[in-house]
């Protein structure tokens, strides 16, 4: 099995005999290392929780940022190699600024993510002289939960180093997305509040984490219509933390 | 040739609204200059009135070069975005007038851009959107312009009348149906007008247009913009 | 303006001095002299036309001082268009209405087609008896009526402050001075009418 798939490994932009592009499946696998991050959309605005696995007692936590503004009204927890969603989100948000300034409004939620979804396939070997030079030799080794408030309401979005993206009520990435999306699944229901889906975040970030929650290692944020993007600080995290704490 | 010799008299002679192109000419070193100056004027009016719930623009269909007419019918008012060439739904008017090569490639562009909006974000653009937009293309240009002066009107997201206006580099104005400049008498209260009174408005500005103005005439062209579409009226003028 | 008086006061005096009716070779002689010593700065261009004892004669002149004599003329902005009309119109020996009439046409292509003229149409018939002009002969632009009323209503303008002043407050300000009578009235000098 290994041996038969070597041969497409090192064309990345090759299919294999199968229809597969393995070192795009491959990206995919990255994630599934990657810390857990998770979303959940209510009808007041969507919340973001991420996992910050803290390798050294010496690690200053508050130096991991695993949840970035994009815009005002955007914002997006990532899982993989944190240093490919630097640029995803740099293109974001000039994106989003040069729809600002051209427009005069702000971007919709779904075309943010089809702008940085548009990004994830420029990998490959290029003939020379082509119009356009792809700019990274391999596919991005992270995925995206974007969250936004735009004219349609609350919305959160999957996006994938394969370039596709899908829309959710409530969307688990990263190793402990299979046990997280499971909970989430059985636990979310239309009529949520927005405290109502802090707690269930946490809790199932509770669940799947390796090491006890407390509110260093786990980060929250919202977007909501009144405040937009905003990432919790040090209290808030704490009343969060505590509330699950306490039941 | 009587005739002849006596029109060429007029018209090197700039007599009305716009500038004679610089010619060639000799320099002070006793060599002679050339240039080229890419622009004509067309001549021509346009205007635009906001109402409540309707926007209304207005132009001539006179096409004209110095003292002759090139056409008596070319529209200076465009549909922008809808679907297809003919602009199916759209909800938003530019209107211009100067060069007119410059004001159908502008409305071109324009109409590009609003028609691929509606593709990557999945819905219209707004009146205001689309008029921030312009004023960076025509500002995008701001060393070699478009030589026009436009007006875009439309519908706003609450079914307001909007309404825009641009020199060739920049938006000037926004205008609200309700904004009144002067002195602030109790019995002059602005207030937005109804459609018909808009309507005659209109007609009555480029009858009173055509008897000032020479490049003015031959045809009306009016765009009622309603959240229910856009009216397309032409109506004749004096052709004098 | 001041050329064609000069040139009107000067065959008078021409005229007087020979004893014979003037001649329309004679104006136009006249004039293209005048017109030539002045080397184009005197910005006339003419159309002279009339009847003398050696027939009906049609002249233009121009402001360096070139004339033409032709069986029609045109000049102004509208000169190609009315002289399209003569170019494919024109016939030899018209009748009178048929020239006044050819005339007119020209002179609307002109109207319609040349933005540098104007509105209607003049006509002046000229003939060895007399000279007739139709003044607005043909008017095919007529103003249209206006849809609205444009008058503003009494009290339209603000009135800020109010004052009154009686006569007895500036009488002090005027010096009333008898004036011995003269009999005769002074003429001012009469605007000349484009006729």
């Amino acid at each position: 099995m290994f041996i038969a798939r070597s041969e497409y490994d090192r064309g990345i932009n090759t299919f294999s005999p199968e229809g597969r592009l393995f070192q795009v499946e491959y990206s995919l696998e990255a994630i599934k290392l990657g810390s857990t991050a998770i979303g959940v959309t209510t009808s007041a605005g969507t919340i973001l929780g991420v996992e910050k696995r803290i390798t050294s007692s010496l690690l200053e936590t508050s130096s991991v940022e695993k949840v970035v503004e994009i815009d005002r009204h955007i914002g997006c927890a990532m899982s993989g190699l944190q240093a490919d969603a630097r640029s995803m989100i740099e293109h974001a948000r000039v994106t989003s600024q040069s729809h600002a300034f051209h427009y005069g409004e702000a971007i919709k939620v779904e075309s943010c993510t089809q702008a940085i979804c548009d990004l994830a396939l420029r990998f490959g070997e290029s003939a020379s002289g082509e119009e356009e030079e792809s700019i990274m030799s391999r596919p991005f080794g992270v995925a995206l939960l974007i969250a936004g408030y735009d004219e349609n309401g609350p919305s959160l979005y999957h996006a994938e180093p394969s370039g596709t993206f899908y829309r959710y009520d409530a969307k688990a990435i990263g190793s402990g997305s299979e046990g997280a999306q499971a909970e989430l699944q059985a636990s979310y229901h239309k009529s949520l509040t927005l405290p109502e889906a802090e707690e269930m975040v946490l809790k199932t970030l509770k669940q799947v984490m390796e090491e006890k929650l407390d509110a260093n290692n786990v980060q929250l944020a919202s977007v909501t219509k009144d405040k937009g993007f905003r990432v919790y600080g040090e209290e808030e995290m704490k009343g969060c933390v505590g509330r699950i704490e306490g039941e | 040739m009587a005739a002849l010799s006596s029109y060429s008299m007029s018209a090197s002679t700039p007599t009305f609204s716009f500038q004679q192109p610089p010619q060639t000419s000799s320099a002070a070193g006793g060599q002679t200059q050339h240039s080229f100056y890419p622009y004509t004027d067309n001549g021509g009016s346009t205007l635009g009135i906001s109402g409540d719930s309707f926007t209304i623009l207005a132009g001539d269909t006179r096409s004209t070069s110095g003292y002759n007419i090139n056409t008596r019918h070319e529209p200076k008012l465009f549909r922008i975005g809808g679907s297809g060439p003919t602009h199916k739904n759209a909800r938003i008017v530019l209107s211009v007038v100067g060069f007119a090569a410059d004001g159908r490639a502008l409305q071109e562009r324009l109409d590009t851009i609003v028609k691929l909006y509606r593709y990557q974000h999945g819905k219209d653009i707004s009146v205001h959107a689309c008029a921030q937009r312009l004023s960076h293309i025509l500002y995008g240009k701001r060393f070699f312009p478009y030589y026009v002066t436009a007006i875009l009107g439309g519908i706003d997201e609450e079914g307001k009348g909007a309404l825009y206006s641009y020199d060739p580099v920049n938006l000037k104005n926004q205008y609200e149906p309700e904004a009144a400049q002067g002195l602030g008498k109790p019995q002059l209260v602005a207030k937005p007008l109804d459609r018909k009174t808009t309507e005659e408005l209109v007609r009555d500005a480029f009858t009173s247009a055509v008897e000032r103005h020479i490049e003015v005439g031959d045809g009306l062209q009016m765009m009622v913009i309603t959240k229910d579409g856009i009216e397309e009226i032409i109506s004749p003028l004096k052709q004098d | 303006m001041f050329t064609t008086a000069l040139i009107s006061s000067n065959l008078e005096l021409h005229a007087l001095s020979t004893g014979r009716k003037p001649r329309v070779v004679t104006v136009m002689t006249m004039l293209k002299q005048h017109l030539f010593r002045y080397q184009g700065h005197i910005g006339a261009y003419l159309v002279v036309a009339g009847c003398d004892p050696t027939g009906a004669h049609l002249f233009t002149v121009h402001a360096h001082g070139s004339t033409d004599k032709l069986p029609y003329v045109t000049m102004g902005s509208g000169s190609l268009a009315a002289m399209s009309v003569f170019e494919t119109q024109w016939t030899r020996d018209m009748s009178r209405e048929q020239a006044v009439k050819l005339c007119a046409e020209a002179i609307q292509a002109g109207i319609f087609n040349d933005l540098g003229s104007g509105s209607n149409v003049d006509v002046c018939v000229i003939t060895a008896e007399k000279t007739t002009l139709m003044r607005n002969y043909i008017t095919p632009n007529v103003r249209e009526r206006k849809m609205r009323d444009y008058k503003f209503k009494r009290g339209t303008t603000a009135i800020l402050d109010e004052r009154v002043v009686r006569r007895e407050a500036i009488e002090k300000y005027v010096t009333v001075e008898e004036v011995a009578e003269t009999g005769t009235t002074a003429v001012g000098e009469r605007m000349d009418v484009d006729q």
